[in-house]
């Protein structure tokens, strides 16, 4: 019986804590169920994939932003100032209310052996259907859209070495975060 | 020792209440903070795609030239002299601005360099023979010892591509003469680069060739055609240069006026180099002329040009004046 009593002490002791910045307790209650009671809560998503109705591929730019479509980019030889892009459609699925996210992109590492190359620079962007890129702090609303990410490579057009250099492109990522609504 | 028991444990379950609280008001504390700290909100989903990665090769830059030795040349005579040289950007990358270069292999003589003259100027691909030059554009002009940046306007040449230039070599008589029995050995250089401003990468290719002004030969015959009453005799030395001088004296014999002729046999082509110039007639104003040749044979005929008609001569008549003795001084060297 002590340690019953005990027990409900300190259970209402630490109840009292909690509770305590309220610097009040409630002693009489009272309940009444509200809404439907058979209501169910849905959640939205957040997805992108590749989209594979249209093939990915690697494309000259050297001499204008449209490119030219390059066959086997391993038979590609860049020289100074020369510029190729990988474009990968993706599809980006959005659904919530108050659903957005943002972009963002790990970039690959380009290495000549075992080291980088200040010679040559790599860049990631996001562009829309309408070749606008989406920044980093663009919010991409609800929806399915369709998007391309580039991967950009440029080799200096001040170089005076890399002749005859092989460079291995490690992979990207894209990547969307969701971004919460602001609060109240 | 019930009691003290009991004490014991209700101070045990305090403590652990209050531990418990504690941590609580920790954990709540730092998410909130985490919450604040982050202005208000933070992501709750995110999503992934990986790009694949890919291998990247470079290419090169390359020049080369050609049709270069092909100017090499005996300079069997002063006339001038044209071949083709191409370039070729042998490489991967296109190159865009171009430079040239002439450089002296040591022994060389830089005089002949230098008396050679170029012209040079672009031609379609394919050209064998050079055409004359064009007066516009006119062509870069120099000389192998001062070459031109014949290059210089060439536009930018894509992965495999030729462009022609003719290159038009001439020396003077005097020069010929002059840097008779030397050699010039040329090293072209054509360098492209990548940059239209010159940086980047580049692409050189070197090639020679060889001047030579052959020296004077210093075989050969001469025959006296001189006639009856007078008297011709050359005698023969060496020249500057390796020419061969000849000093004639003529006289007549008979005190009368007498054709003379002289025929100068070498065993190759001759050249009179600067022969009117520097023939010494120190009798007067008389001159001469070259009747005939230099042939293939290697056949000079020279006389005396006009005079007065003698008892001996008619009409054009070469002739020794009465008297005084002539003494006429001349080099010639051969072309081999």
């Amino acid at each position: 019986m002590n340690k019953l009593i005990k027990g409900a002490v300190t259970g209402a002791a630490g109840i009292a804590l909690l509770l305590g910045g309220a610097g009040t307790f409630a002693a009489w209650n009272d309940s009444t169920p509200i809404g439907d009671q058979n209501t169910q809560i849905h959640t939205g998503t957040l997805s992108v994939a590749k989209d594979t109705s249209t093939p990915a591929g690697w494309y000259d730019v050297t001499k204008s932003a449209t490119g030219t479509s390059i066959s086997s980019v391993g038979s590609y030889l860049m020289v100074p100032g020369s510029e190729i892009e990988f474009r990968q459609p993706l599809t980006v699925t959005a659904s919530g209310d108050q659903i957005a996210a943002t972009v963002s992109f790990t970039n690959p590492t380009l290495q000549n052996g075992t080291s980088a190359d200040s010679n040559f620079v790599v860049s990631s962007k996001l562009v829309d259907a309408s070749g606008a890129v989406v920044s980093s702090t663009d919010n991409i609303p609800a929806g399915t859209h369709s998007y391309t990410a580039i991967v950009d490579v440029t080799f200096s057009g001040t170089a005076t070495s890399d002749q005859k250099a092989t460079l291995n492109l490690g992979q990207s990522s894209v990547t969307l975060t969701q971004t919460l609504p602001s609060s109240k | 020792m019930a009691g003290k028991h009991r004490s014991i444990d209700g101070t045990r379950s305090r403590r652990t209440a209050a531990t418990l609280l504690a941590a609580v008001a920790m954990a709540l504390a730092v998410v909130t903070a985490g919450v604040i700290g982050t202005g208000g909100t933070y992501a709750a989903w995110s999503a992934n795609v990986t790009l694949p990665g890919a291998t990247l090769q470079t290419g090169t830059a390359g020049l080369q030239l050609g049709g270069v030795t092909a100017l090499t040349r005996t300079l069997a005579s002063p006339s001038s002299s044209s071949a083709v040289v191409t370039i070729t950007n042998s490489g991967t990358a296109p190159l865009r601005r171009f430079t040239t270069s002439a450089t002296l292999a040591t022994g060389s003589s830089t005089a002949l360099a230098s008396a050679v003259k170029l012209s040079i100027w672009p031609v379609a691909n394919g050209t064998t023979t050079c055409p004359a030059p064009p007066t516009s554009p006119a062509p870069a002009t120099g000389s192998w010892a001062t070459a031109p940046q014949w290059l210089a306007a060439q536009g930018p040449l894509a992965a495999g591509a030729t462009a022609s230039y003719c290159f038009l070599s001439s020396i003077s008589s005097a020069d010929w003469v002059a840097d008779a029995n030397t050699t010039a050995t040329v090293s072209v250089t054509a360098t492209g680069t990548t940059g239209a401003d010159g940086s980047g990468w580049s692409g050189s290719t070197t090639q020679s060739f060889t001047l030579t002004d052959p020296p004077a030969s210093t075989s050969g015959a001469i025959d006296n055609n001189n006639t009856a009453g007078t008297s011709l005799t050359v005698t023969r030395s060496a020249g500057a240069n390796g020419a061969v001088c000849f000093a004639m004296h003529v006289t007549s014999t008979d005190g009368s006026k007498n054709p003379w002729q002289l025929t100068i046999h070498t065993s190759s082509p001759v050249f009179l180099g600067v022969p009117f110039a520097s023939w010494t007639w120190p009798q007067g104003t008389a001159s001469f002329e070259i009747l005939s040749g230099p042939d293939a044979q290697g056949n000079v005929v020279i006389d005396g040009v006009g005079g007065t008609t003698g008892s001996n001569g008619t009409g054009n008549t070469k002739f020794v004046q009465a008297g005084a003795p002539y003494d006429l001084t001349f080099c010639v060297r051969s072309t081999s």
